[in-house]
């Protein structure tokens, strides 16, 4: 199902970044519930839930047209209001190529998801960690692969991805950028819904353009857009959170 | 694609580049200034007023409106005379070999001027030269030199320099303030220029319009920008780093699905191992990978 090869073709539109290490993310939503953003981040939840009413929403896939749109700041703090909200909720790390979970979660990136393409025979429960917020689950990426795509394509993914979405009720995954390679995907096309993450003066809107045609090609669905990094309306929402 | 720009979008824009725009206007006041007091060089001005009495008044018709009128208009005849190769090849003469300044009757009649107030008999020859006490010479040379003529040729019978022309030290060019003041005014105009150009240039997503109306897609939400102290504070690995392992968050306000949190009960072979990270390896990892949290 791999519509275009899974090499790097930033080159196209971006001139490459300088800062590749990837960081942790804020989990603002774990360590200051009343804070804005996750008044924001309980709205989109809450958004998420009505555009699928019809359907049962089992898995989630975030993702962006490049980097650094906050994918996976969206993908953590989603995972945690969606636990919040009692479902449980299990959050992977399918990035495969700049992972970030196990440093947000400070967990060890020794065995994940990788581990478990790989291994036929391991059983998730061996990956998954728990975290310190009561019904959110973490799967790290594992190492790095050389293969992210293919082993993302193969059928122990599928198989993976139903015992997953058998055992939570929510798996949410967070992907590399869509323009720069195909995992999101990938992975779109065999999940329940996909969110968009777009920042603020961030891509060219060709870009986003392009993001919505490679994801319409995989026959994702497309949820919606979460709007990144906004300025103006922050303002608006003071009067239900908490100045802080 | 037409695009309908708000004026509120527009100050919004303006604003956000203000620095650009007033950075703008400063090295437009710095350029003009460096213009003003460095290059151009500065001009002086003296005048001399003359007075011409005609002899030929009485013989004429006894008309006061039109004897005057006449005289008046006269003036433009003494205007040519002034500015004629007659007087200033004269001018240029007496001055070269008087007062050793040497300037052909061209360049001369570029730095001469005659003006002359509304309705007056009276009239000043005004002269702009790039050194005061030149001006000043060549202003009295050519009404002298213009008194002798006109006796001779106009057979006026008299012509009185009513003010010789004066040494004025006060350059009259360039106008300092004037020139500061456009310095300013061209940088705005520039630097809103360069805004504007910078922000059609910009084919980013700004806002949820091209979301909606061009991808067609729905928003699920929007999320603002962290303050940096914000993000410092919600960082997991710094918690942890902060308060060792028994910080505490604010718990959930949030009302439960409790048919949740029994599934959570029954999954429990769930590697816990993992988390009970020792302060130690948390400042290691962090350390080791020079923390630089973003959002």
């Amino acid at each position: 199902m791999s519509l275009r090869k899974g090499e790097d073709v930033m080159g196209i539109f971006h001139k490459g970044k300088k800062d590749d290490k990837p960081n942790p993310v804020s989990l603002i939503t774990m360590f200051n519930k009343r804070s804005v953003i996750s008044e924001q981040c309980r709205t989109i939840r809450s958004n998420i839930r009505f555009s699928m009413v019809d359907k049962d929403l089992k898995s989630l896939v975030i993702t962006s047209a490049g980097f650094n749109e906050g994918k996976s700041t969206v993908a953590n703090n989603l995972a945690v209001v969606f636990a919040d909200a009692g479902l449980k909720t299990l959050l992977v790390d399918a990035d495969l190529r700049k992972p970030t979970a196990d440093l947000t979660w400070a967990l060890s990136r020794d065995e994940g998801l990788s581990n478990l393409l790989v291994d036929k025979t391991s059983n998730y429960e061996n990956y998954v960690s728990k975290t310190k917020v009561e019904g959110l689950f973490v799967l790290t990426s594992g190492h790095v692969p050389p293969n992210p795509s293919e082993l993302l394509g193969t059928e122990r993914m599928q198989e993976i991805l139903q015992t997953l979405t058998q055992n939570f009720d929510l798996v949410i995954f967070d992907t590399p950028p869509l323009t720069a390679v195909t995992d999101a995907q990938i992975l779109a096309s065999r999940t329940d819904g996909t969110i968009l993450v777009v920042r603020e003066r961030q891509r060219d809107k060709r870009e986003i353009m392009l993001s919505k045609q490679l994801l319409d090609m995989a026959q994702a669905n497309i949820l919606g857009v979460v709007f990144n990094g906004t300025k103006a309306s922050r303002d608006d929402y003071y009067y239900y959170g908490s100045k802080s | 694609m037409e695009e309908v720009v708000s004026l509120q979008e527009i100050t919004l824009v303006l604003k956000k580049r203000m620095l650009l725009i007033f950075s703008m206007m400063i090295l437009g006041v710095v350029a003009l200034a460096g213009v003003t007091f460095f290059l151009i060089t500065p001009k002086y001005e003296t005048d001399t007023q003359l007075v011409v009495q005609s002899n030929q008044q009485t013989l004429t018709n006894a008309n006061l409106q039109s004897d005057l009128t006449g005289n008046v208009m006269m003036v433009n005849t003494y205007k040519d005379l002034i500015k004629s190769d007659v007087v200033l090849d004269q001018v240029s003469l007496q001055l070269a070999k008087e007062n050793g300044i040497q300037y052909t009757s061209n360049e001369l009649n570029k730095m001469i001027s005659v003006t002359q107030s509304q309705n007056s008999q009276m009239f000043s020859i005004r002269v702009i030269s790039i050194n005061a006490k030149e001006a000043m010479e060549i202003a009295n040379k050519t009404a002298m030199i213009f008194k002798e003529k006109a006796v001779e040729i106009l057979k006026v019978d008299k012509v009185s320099i009513i003010s010789p022309a004066k040494l004025k030290t006060t350059p009259v060019s360039p106008n300092k303030q004037l020139n500061l003041l456009i310095g300013a005014v061209i940088g705005l105009i520039l630097g809103v220029m360069i805004v504007f150009l910078l922000e059609f240039l910009d084919k980013t997503v700004k806002d949820t319009k091209f979301i909606e109306n061009e991808l067609e897609l729905p928003i699920l939400g929007e999320i603002s920008v962290l303050s940096n102290k914000e993000l410092q504070s919600s960082i997991f690995l710094n918690v942890l780093q902060k308060q060792g392992e028994s910080f505490e968050f604010e718990s959930s306000s949030e009302p439960r699905i409790t048919k949740e949190n029994e599934a959570a009960e029954k999954f429990n072979p769930i590697v816990e191992k993992q988390i009970e990270l020792k302060t130690e390896d948390v400042e290691k990892v962090a350390n080791k990978r020079r923390l630089r949290p973003r959002l």
